[in-house]
């Protein structure tokens, strides 16, 4: 699981240290970092497995506006099954014009080496922290992104794998729509591609599918099941069948002609039962948003059932009461910043003496005080 | 008899929501049955917390009753007290706010572990416990909450061969969850 995060000379973050738990809700102030921190966890997952250049991610221009710094440096540190992992990342300005280089990136695996890349060099260890090989490679780029999995590197190639295996998400409903031209294995943010991937993970692990359903019936009123409708040479269009009783016909509408809070719901139930359930890390911006206040507390339920039962990791950033009032008081941090100045973590402290419920306690604005 | 169509639950803290989540599972409800009452945002005010609404929630699970099967579930530990005085506090919430204590058929449910639910979560984990020390602290206790809960519905059956070292408060627990029945 995600163990820790530091940040330093990025947008809003200087010197930023973030320690996440199995199960934990970020608060916060409007402005205060939660979201660009789930958008640098992004960048940094897409740099390492797409390996694009670092141009492309404007990296420089982010640079933390009142400090006088070049360096920006990244670093991400894991809790799996090999041990205690430690990726880092340093970029700064070079050339004329200015474009962003990678002046080391380093994956430590209990405190030994087994990848670093530095003045343009690459030093690959194997699984026995033996240097394997060296070689040069572009720094303008991620040079961890370029590594293909093979035997000797298990380690580190398990770890890339648990990287790019990093799950956010800022669900849209309004992005959404019915049709699939293919299987997507990995989903967008903003879950544009769920009909796609959803076609995926039907064929990569039918069994989830059962449990999706079974949730979908408890919280749609007479959902029935989703289908994949063949719409053309590949293309297929997701759709929920509901019952209307044994007399009538079933009604069918497709993923577009849902509500905008239906179209969450699957997404929600979708991420529970086949992203989270199978022990990844997930990181859910606003989960509540378009979801009625019935339905809240149970998918949170749920959530906590998994994580619990010892699958996966989750980090949900909301600022709704019915999400502050279950985990703000044993899982909760808050995102502070002072004025417009870097953002800290700390840990939520309720108010002792009066017994408000969180969210009253945070909308009187007590815990900044 | 027919389960109630929603539990709400009146916990102290999250354990306590726990283990009568895990509990309700194994009666078959579901996320979507049990409703939790949200916490207080202090740690150590939640028994306080708990009395304060529990009038209201007693009030609030009557009307539901009349029309629909309802049940209220409510924990607090009894702390370095004994469990009637909890009791004995809750009577009088109801005194105050002019509400009538309930009755045998009501679903309303008392779960009172001395000294706190973390004594429970031990003891149904097979572990010697008295009622005396404080376990709040015991690190592998959130561990323990699921198996617990496993081990709270085989001793809450009815004839169920409860081991002799199960603490006194766990076993008036026993009557009190066959009223969900």
């Amino acid at each position: 699981m995600l163990t820790r995060v530091y940040i330093d000379n990025f947008g809003c973050f200087v010197n930023f240290e973030h320690k996440p738990a199995r199960k934990q809700l970020v608060l916060g102030r409007n402005g205060c970092g939660k979201s660009s921190y789930m958008d640098t966890l992004l960048l940094l997952r897409q740099l390492v497995t797409k390996g694009d250049v670092l141009d492309d991610f404007s990296i420089l221009s982010k640079r933390t506006r009142w400090l006088n710094q070049s360096r920006q440096t990244f670093e991400i540190e894991a809790e799996l099954e090999e041990g205690r992992y430690c990726y880092r990342l340093v970029v700064d300005p070079w050339g004329e014009p200015a474009r962003p280089r990678v002046v080391s990136e380093t994956v430590h695996l209990n405190d030994q080496p087994i990848f670093e890349f530095q003045l343009a060099t690459v030093h690959l260890y194997n699984d026995e922290y033996e240097q394997r090989a060296a070689y040069e490679s572009d720094w303008h780029r991620s040079a961890l992104a370029t590594i293909m999995p093979r035997g000797e590197l298990q380690k580190l190639s398990g770890f890339k794998r648990w990287l790019g295996g990093i799950y956010c998400f800022r669900i849209n409903p309004f992005t959404m729509g019915a049709r699939s031209e293919g299987e997507d294995l990995n989903p967008r943010v903003d879950l544009l591609n769920i009909a796609s991937w959803y076609r995926h993970l039907l064929q990569a692990d039918p069994k989830q599918n059962i449990a999706l359903l079974n949730s979908l019936r408890e919280v749609m009123d007479d959902f029935s099941y989703l289908k994949l409708d063949p719409a053309g040479e590949n293309i297929r269009l997701l759709a929920a069948e509901f019952d209307r009783g044994e007399d009538a016909n079933a009604v069918k509408f497709y993923l577009n002609q849902l509500s905008d809070g239906q179209r969450c719901l699957i997404c929600l139930y979708t991420i529970l039962h086949f992203v989270l359930a199978k022990g990844s890390t997930v990181i859910i911006d606003e989960p509540e948003n378009f979801i009625s206040l019935r339905e809240i507390q149970p998918w949170l339920t749920a959530v906590a059932d998994t994580v619990e039962g010892g699958k996966g990791q989750v980090l949900l950033i909301s600022h709704h009461p019915e999400i502050i009032n279950q985990w703000a008081p044993k899982n909760g941090v808050q995102f502070v910043r002072d004025r417009i100045g870097a953002v800290r973590v700390e840990p939520f402290r309720g108010d002792s003496d009066s017994c408000l419920p969180p969210a009253e306690f945070i909308a009187r604005g007590w815990e900044s005080e | 008899m027919s389960k109630a169509s929603q539990v709400i639950v009146l916990g102290e803290d999250e354990r306590h929501q726990q283990l009568v989540r895990r509990y309700l599972y194994r009666l078959s409800y579901r996320p979507h049955d049990i409703r939790f009452e949200a916490l207080p945002s202090g740690r150590g005010c939640g028994e306080q917390w708990v009395r304060d609404v529990y009038a209201d929630a007693v009030r609030a699970y009557r009307n539901r009753s009349s029309r629909a099967k309802t049940a209220l579930i409510v924990a607090i530990d009894a702390d370095t007290g004994e469990v009637e005085r909890r009791l004995s506090q809750f009577r009088s919430s109801l005194d105050q706010a002019n509400v009538a204590f309930r009755t045998e058929k009501e679903a309303v449910v008392h779960l009172i572990p001395k000294r706190n639910i973390e004594t429970w979560i031990l003891c149904l984990n097979g572990r010697i416990v008295d009622e005396i020390t404080d376990y709040s602290r015991n690190t592998d206790v959130d561990e323990l909450i699921a198996p617990a809960a496993a081990t709270l519905f085989v001793w809450s059956r009815p004839d169920a061969g409860v081991p002799v070292e199960c603490v006194p408060s766990l076993r008036m627990a026993f009557p009190e969850l066959r009223r969900l029945e």
